[in-house]
């Protein structure tokens, strides 16, 4: 039985509530904020209360599954969908908390709303099952992130960082939406279920000549989310945005156009590819290959080099890039049955990537705002040398972050790496490409080149000598919100690490309902009713030649 | 649902130009040193993009491309409102439209990465920057303006 179109519409509102309470909030901030004379605070707070709504909202409706309607709707609420959208809320609150005195009092409420935007906007991209919707989700993220850029700080650095950002972003928009038309062109539909479950031989749509087509759209859609992820060649913009970008927004940049960035990923393309046609899927995992090599060696070893945090972190992000794009080549490895996945897969360790980097970036970038609100400098790692003999609680934090991105166990960040390099090794080798085992062997090496610039920082906190003597010193506290910030990122990374079972079942259930394809209609409201595919057969549509 | 007096051959047509106005953005793009021309290139690859779209959406007989065409359009519409605004404060600071002459940040120890003697002769005009403003009537907004007061160049 073919879910009727209104019943469809009104569960996907339902399961959409969580986002339109974020945008509703951040529209009501945006437009309140000329008629008030308030700081920012009340700004501030208001959307901690409004990410606090939202937060309900998704525990209201995560019991509410969309199975039955997952070839009509433009949203899913599958276990992928709830576990990402959770997490874009969590550490939106931890970006509210590391924000929330980094704006003039007359420029706030722009600010905060924008911010809104942008975490509705990425769990937009979580929970779309649809090309035209991932892709207004993206956007939602991309646009108020230009207006963040540029509001809290208005001098030359920023304004090129700005441009540059801003220049780009609309370049790799035009990439992948050049990648989805002719995704879309391959078999005519674009809701991605529809499109995964006639890829993989439902309606006869790939024929050999179709090979093409299928690889144009991977190419470009891989080029389109390599920018928002900054994987070589696309990364080249990263440092110099991270470098001029006030840190919040560095912050904000090294982690949310990442993370829907590899949600797409993981929608979009490899959910799709990997049950598709035998051909395109080598093809798609060898250019993951090779994108992933040259991010992981090109990201760890500039930043050998380096003496800015900023752009160190740049770089770091960059190779952080390389070993998600690991796990993005494990997944397009070829799957026969979606129902039944292997022991360790690709989407599993980047889900499970994607927490732990989140919570250790935001962590190490939280210290620097911290140090930058008292009013100390931080933007070498010179600055940074003796500071555990002056913060050592402080010190801490940033060890058990840098730690974490190191991969050193039993922290979160390791068990990150650990799952992707175990994905990458025990996928089936493809004739003709250069195994995914040479590729978790370089990720290894590359890990240990990686330790190096982040154990660096830890030595210079712990070991180095004060620049200036203790005594001399302000002393004075940043806010409140940003110590809980940080405090919660270490110590979330060192409690995920100890215990990594729940958010590792947690991310195995994410893979399996990304790729899973739920039976048209048998676990709708009514049940009995077995006919055919009739809502896929709607679309079927011909083949390209 | 399919349709019959639309082949493939027609559609090779819309491809291929739409494959052309992309190539042509792309390279408009990476080629050009006007801020302006830069995104209108980048809006002719969206051009390229929407063609392509609708060419797929008449040979597959569904709606499903030009309802992604004007999503597209939108979208790109509030990108240029932005891109307008940001164009003009970067010129309000620069009096320059070349985007050459935005190279502060880079490695450190690196030259420019683009030689910019060939770039408009800019002079850093003295004085805080200009904009255009309307004369102030009815309440005083909430907030005091602050005054511009950083200098060009």
């Amino acid at each position: 039985m073919i879910p009727d179109q209104s019943e469809t519409l009104s569960r996907t509102i339902l399961v959409l509530l969580p986002e339109i309470v974020l945008a509703l909030s951040a529209a009501a901030i945006m437009v309140a904020g000329p008629f008030f004379r308030r700081g920012r605070s009340l700004w501030a707070g208001l959307s901690a209360a409004a990410i606090g709504a939202s937060l309900l909202a998704l525990l209201a409706v995560s019991g509410s599954g969309t199975d039955a309607f997952a070839y009509g709707s433009v949203a899913l609420n599958d276990a992928l969908s709830v576990y990402g959208r959770f997490a874009f809320l969590i550490t939106g609150l931890i970006l509210l908390g590391l924000a929330h005195n980094q704006v003039g009092d007359d420029r706030a409420a722009e600010f905060f709303g924008a911010l809104l935007f942008v975490i509705s906007g990425a769990m937009l991209v979580c929970a779309a099952n649809e090309l035209i919707f991932l892709f207004v989700g993206l956007e939602l993220v991309s646009i108020p992130t230009y207006l963040l850029l540029y509001l809290p700080r208005r001098n030359r650095t920023t304004q090129e960082a700005t441009t540059k950002y801003f220049f780009l972003s609309v370049f790799s928009s035009a990439l992948l939406l050049f990648g989805f038309a002719y995704l879309y062109g391959l078999t005519g539909v674009s809701n991605l279920k529809a499109l995964a479950f006639l890829m993989g031989g439902g309606g006869e749509v790939i024929t050999t000549g179709t090979a093409a087509i299928g690889s144009i759209a991977v190419v470009f859609v891989t080029a389109g989310l390599g920018f928002r992820v900054a994987a070589v060649p696309f990364h080249f913009y990263a440092p110099d945005v991270y470098q001029g970008a006030p840190t919040v927004i560095t912050a904000l940049l090294a982690w949310i156009p990442k993370g829907i960035g590899f949600v797409a990923m993981i929608r979009v393309l490899t959910s799709v590819v990997s049950v598709g046609e035998p051909m395109l899927s080598e093809r798609a995992v060898f250019l993951a290959w090779l994108i992933a090599a040259a991010t992981l060696i090109l990201g760890n070893t500039v930043a050998l080099v380096q003496t800015n945090l900023k752009r160190l972190f740049a770089y770091s992000s960059i190779a952080h890039a390389g070993y998600l794009m690991v796990g993005v080549a494990a997944a397009f490895a070829r799957v026969e049955d979606p129902a039944n996945l292997g022991p360790y897969s690709g989407a599993e360790g980047i889900v499970f990537y994607l927490a732990a980097y989140a919570l250790m970036t935001l962590g190490a970038f939280g210290v620097i705002l911290y140090l930058e609100g008292s009013g100390e400098r931080a933007e070498t790692i010179d600055d940074l040398s003796g500071l555990s003999r002056t913060r050592p609680l402080l010190s801490l934090a940033m060890a058990l972050c840098l730690f974490s991105l190191a991969g050193v166990p039993p922290l979160a960040g390791f068990w990150g790496k650990f799952f992707i390099f175990a994905s990458a090794w025990t996928a089936e080798p493809i004739q003709g490409i250069p195994s995914l085992q040479l590729l978790a062997v370089i990720g290894v090496i590359n890990a240990a080149i990686g330790a190096y610039y982040y154990l660096r920082i830890v030595a210079a906190i712990y070991y180095g000598t004060p620049a200036r003597s203790p005594a001399a010193e302000s002393r004075s506290a940043a806010g409140w919100p940003t110590a809980m910030a940080v405090g919660t990122c270490a110590v979330l990374s060192l409690i995920l690490g100890l215990i990594p079972g729940p958010l590792q079942s947690a991310s195995r259930r994410a893979a399996v309902a990304a790729i899973g394809q739920p039976a048209p209609g048998t676990s709708g409201p009514e049940g009995e009713d077995e006919t055919e595919t009739d809502d896929v057969a709607l679309v079927r549509p011909r083949p390209v030649r | 649902m399919t349709d019959p007096s639309f082949p493939f051959e027609y559609l090779s047509n819309y491809l291929i130009i739409g494959a052309a106005l992309m190539a042509l953005g792309m390279l408009g793009f990476l080629s050009r040193r006007n801020l302006i021309v830069m995104f209108l290139s980048a809006e002719m690859m969206l051009q390229g993009v929407a063609l392509t779209l609708v060419g797929f959406s008449r040979y597959h007989g569904n709606w499903t491309g030009q309802v992604f065409t004007i999503v597209m359009l939108t979208v790109a519409a509030s990108e240029a409102a932005l891109a307008l605004a940001l164009i003009l404060v970067l010129f309000h600071r620069i009096r320059s439209l070349d985007v050459t002459l935005w190279q502060d940040l880079r490695e450190t120890g690196l030259p420019e990465s683009v030689d910019t003697s060939g770039a408009e002769p800019y002079e850093p005009v003295p004085g805080p920057e200009s904009y255009p403003h309307l004369t102030p009537s009815g309440v005083e907004p909430p907030h005091p303006r602050q005054p511009w007061e950083q200098r060009r160049g």
